[in-house]
């Protein structure tokens, strides 16, 4: 320890050092290989795909053989009639699912967390992630059952006065579908972490605020929140990483062509270019330009978080 | 420490990926410069290049089978994709028909097909070439199914076998080839190859569609009307189904809104692209169209349409199953083989249940019968289904005979009717000796099959050589008489599937038409539904100019051009 501090630490080189560490953990990298192996072959090596959107690709010359073209599907991309509106359908989709879908479970959590009758507690619990393990596709064709002209919900509607037919089938009523059946589905299961977390929290800072004379509520505001804050913060990061990443799967499941206006988004145009009309280069430039702005966002999130509150994810 | 692993371990990865790449692709990659070498050549020849010369025969249409068999001494495995899933009815594969059966022993050749999910087609087409394994024959409807740079590049890229190299492997299509005067124009692309093996119909010279608009009779003597022509008897019928029937979808068409093209000729237009004497017309740009969709904004505010239509899952002809079979639909686009007992024998309640053609309609009685403007232009004698041979083929020469026994008639009508040991069971013999499929047979089967699994299990689906007759002549005359209402339409009008684009005009036409494509069926149905006033319908023309419309009947209209000139 005393000689640590007054002397500079030499370092010895990176190779020696890891072949040391291997000798002495050889099963821990035996252990991660598989993880490693993962990692490389399935999220590092298509990577390299991104060339693609540099290239006039055709299947026959492949990757390497497709002529060289720059920027001009970024060109294509950025002059296109619809970029705008598919930036901005994105955004707001991802939006305004962020604004009602990250919270909520957090409320829900903190809910049960005061229920003191555990039978009731888990009975709520269950039912609330049932949801989760319907398939997407099921879900969807739901929504269209009561969304059609005589469904359910547009007679709810109608009621309250609406007088545009069929929901599912409006533009307007894209993104509130879209994200209402996603909260429906998802609400229980996302609280899990949260419910988790929250059971982590030390009881004895309960007693103590209970000996300072805090009520339920301030004990939600300084010793619950507080001590979930950090997860709270990490899933938020991680979510805004995802604020480009509207799924494709459930859009492509619901929209047509009267609900483009609203509920047609990046991940849908890409699928449509790129799996429907083989435009392979072009769509790989549009999901390119999209994980770059992800990135982006993510790393801003980030630092801000970091410099705030120290909490990050790196 | 920790961040300098992380690096390493990223600049490893890195590494890895490089090589992982590089093995993957490394071998396309060789004979990828020789090919660019043929596209060019024959890009160059394009404007000059002559069909070669088609062998001669003495054989009219196959009537006589020049093929010997078996065509493989021994037992071989072939490979069919067959994108024909939506008609296998109850089959659970297609060597558990009859008639492929017999094909089998009579050939020594054992098919395996590949049948991918309906409604995923096209993209499992494309997926054929990026996977590089492709079947010995594929089935394709050019117009769905399409390498993406064309017919010419599909062949010059060494996917596909150009035809015209074989076609002494292929007498009976040959003799197809010579009896039919205008056909060459169509089998020889613009640089004189050969794609594939083209659909016929046995004889077409009648005129024939078995598709068109089909009405329900039952509901007109419910309503004490005849079958409407004009637009306006239209919509008295129509408000007359709505009204004292309550029927939910008086006028049922398909997501898009519009229909398929029968109705709207007689407004003079068509869906997209068509051609009047030589010249392309793109119908959204027409002042009719405007005039047709604020015909159909009217009916669907007064409920005359299918007031959901906007989410129903098929953009083609193929009507909700459901709606169908629980009287909530009025009239539609149909085909005629689906008509009123196929829908019985499907499980339509209505003991009543009975549709019948309706011509297409006409602004004022007077006016002339419009034109038959279907845009998939199957009617006329060569058809939108082509046979393509992988080039790569272990079996090439197996492949080009198997599909080559098809135009012969021994085998065509087996194909269409039923194998010669269902005669008197599946099919029946006229007096003059050709068959005529027995009707009860398939609409009321003994063994309780439906119509749909009756056609599988017993012909072949859409065989390369299609009998006219076929469908028409087992049918009741009141219910064949629809056949003849359809095909009173000159199919001319039509941008014949044949006609092919090189991969530059492809390449340039799609980049403009994709967005083109979405853009109009929004707002197709936005102006249907009233989500946008028809009084902007300028605005959405000139919008449409912004965006390339008029680059893209420039280019339909060079590929055409080249077609005449073939």
């Amino acid at each position: 320890m005393k000689s640590n501090k007054l002397l500079p630490v030499i370092k010895k080189p990176f190779n020696e050092r890891l072949r040391i560490d291997f000798k002495k953990h050889w099963q821990m990298y035996l252990i991660a290989l598989p993880v490693i192996l993962y990692f490389l072959i399935f999220n590092y090596a298509p990577m390299l795909g991104i060339v693609m959107a540099f290239e006039k690709y055709q299947i026959k010359k492949g990757i390497f053989g497709s002529a060289f073209i720059g920027f001009a599907h970024f060109k294509r991309l950025f002059t296109s009639p619809f970029f705008w509106r598919l930036v901005k359908n994105t955004l707001l989709i991802s939006f305004y699912g962020l604004l009602f879908s990250f919270p909520l479970p957090i409320i829900f959590a903190l809910c049960l967390n005061e229920v003191r009758n555990k039978a009731f507690k888990k009975t709520v619990q269950t039912i609330s992630y049932l949801p989760y393990f319907i398939s997407v596709v099921v879900v969807v064709s739901i929504l269209f059952d009561f969304g059609k002209a005589n469904g359910l919900i547009t007679n709810i509607a109608s009621f309250f006065g609406w007088d545009g037919g069929a929901v599912i089938s409006s533009a307007k009523w894209f993104r509130s579908l879209y994200i209402g059946s996603n909260l429906w589905q998802h609400l229980g299961y996302n609280s899990i972490i949260f419910i988790s977390a929250l059971a982590a929290i030390d009881p004895t800072l309960y007693e103590a605020a209970k000996i300072d004379g805090a009520n339920r509520w301030q004990q939600t505001l300084h010793v619950t929140l507080p001590g979930i804050a950090p997860t709270i913060v990490v899933l938020l990061i991680l979510r805004l990483g995802q604020i480009m990443g509207v799924g494709y799967e459930k859009i492509i499941l619901m929209y047509g062509p009267s609900t483009y206006e609203t509920g047609d988004v990046i991940a849908s145009y890409v699928y449509r270019v790129g799996i429907l009309d083989a435009d392979y280069g072009y769509s790989t430039a549009v999901n390119l330009f999209n994980s770059i702005v992800n990135l982006i966002v993510l790393c801003t999130a980030n630092f801000i978080s970091r410099k705030v509150n120290d909490t990050s994810i790196w | 420490m920790r961040k300098k692993v992380l690096s390493m371990l990223l600049a490893a990865t890195m590494a890895f990926s490089l090589l992982a790449g590089c093995g993957k692709n490394a071998e396309p990659d060789a004979p990828a410069s020789t090919s660019t070498a043929k596209t060019e050549s024959t890009d160059s020849s394009v404007t000059e290049a002559a069909p070669a010369d088609t062998p001669a025969s003495e054989v009219y249409k196959g009537e006589v089978n020049q093929q010997t068999y078996p065509i493989s001494q021994e037992k071989i495995t072939l490979t069919y994709w067959y994108p024909n899933a939506s008609s296998m009815g109850t089959l659970a594969d297609y060597n558990d028909s009859e008639f492929f059966q017999w094909l089998e022993e009579k050939t020594n050749i054992h098919i395996e097909f590949i049948v991918p999910a309906a409604g995923e087609e096209s993209t499992a087409f494309n997926n054929l070439f990026i996977t590089g394994e492709l079947p010995d024959i594929m089935y394709t409807q050019p117009q769905y199914h399409m390498y993406r740079d064309g017919m010419d590049a599909a062949i010059d890229d060494g996917y596909i076998a150009d035809i015209s190299e074989h076609l002494d492997w292929a007498p009976n299509y040959v003799s197809w080839l010579n009896s039919i005067e205008t056909a060459k124009k169509d089998v020889y692309t613009d640089s004189g190859k050969m794609y594939g093996f083209w659909s016929f119909w046995d004889n077409i010279e009648g005129g024939y569609a078995d598709q068109g608009l089909s009405i329900r009779k039952d509901f007109l003597d419910k309503v004490g009307m005849d079958v409407p022509t004009t637009y306006d008897e239209w919509e008295t019928v129509l408000t007359a189904f709505k009204d004292q029937l309550g029927i939910e979808a008086p006028f049922y068409t398909s997501k898009k809104g519009i229909d398929h093209g029968e109705f709207m000729a007689g407004f003079g237009i068509a869906p997209r692209f068509y051609q009047v004497d030589g010249k392309v017309k793109f119908g959204p740009m027409e002042d009719s169209f405007k005039d047709y969709l604020t015909l159909l904004n009217d009916w669907y505010k007064k409920g005359l349409l299918d007031p959901d239509f906007a989410t129903r899952k098929s953009t083609g002809v193929a009507a909700d199953n459901d709606m169908m079979l629980n009287d909530k639909v009025g009239s539609l686009i149909d085909w005629g083989t689906r008509m009123t007992d196929a829908y019985i024998s499907r499980g339509a309640t209505n003991p009543d249940f009975w549709t019948v053609a309706a011509p297409q309609p006409k602004k004022s009685a007077s006016d002339p019968d419009p034109a038959w403007r279907e845009v998939n232009n199957n009617y006329r004698d060569i058809q939108a289904v082509c046979l393509v041979v992988n080039k790569e083929s272990k079996h090439l020469e197996e492949a080009i005979r198997w599909i080559d026994s098809f135009y012969a008639k021994d085998v065509y009508l087996n194909a269409n009717y039923g194998i010669d040991s269902e005669k008197d069971i599946v099919w029946r013999e006229a007096e003059d000796g050709h068959r005529i499929g027995i009707y009860d047979f398939r609409y009321s089967n003994p063994d309780g099959l439906d119509s749909a699994t009756v056609a599988a299990k017993y012909w072949a689906k859409n065989p390369p050589v299609r009998c006219e007759a076929s469908q028409i002549e087992q049918m009741p005359p009141e219910r064949a008489a629809s056949y003849a209402v359809w095909s009173k339409y000159e199919p001319k009008n039509y941008i014949p599937v044949t006609v092919t684009m090189t991969s530059e005009e492809k390449a340039e036409y799609t980049q403009y038409y994709t967005d083109i494509e979405a853009y109009i069926e929004e707002n197709e149905v936005k102006f249907i539904k009233g989500e946008r006033s028809l009084d902007e319908y300028d605005d959405y023309r000139q919008t449409l100019k912004d965006m390339g419309i008029e680059k893209c009947i420039e280019l339909q209209q060079q590929s055409l051009d080249r077609y005449n000139n073939r």
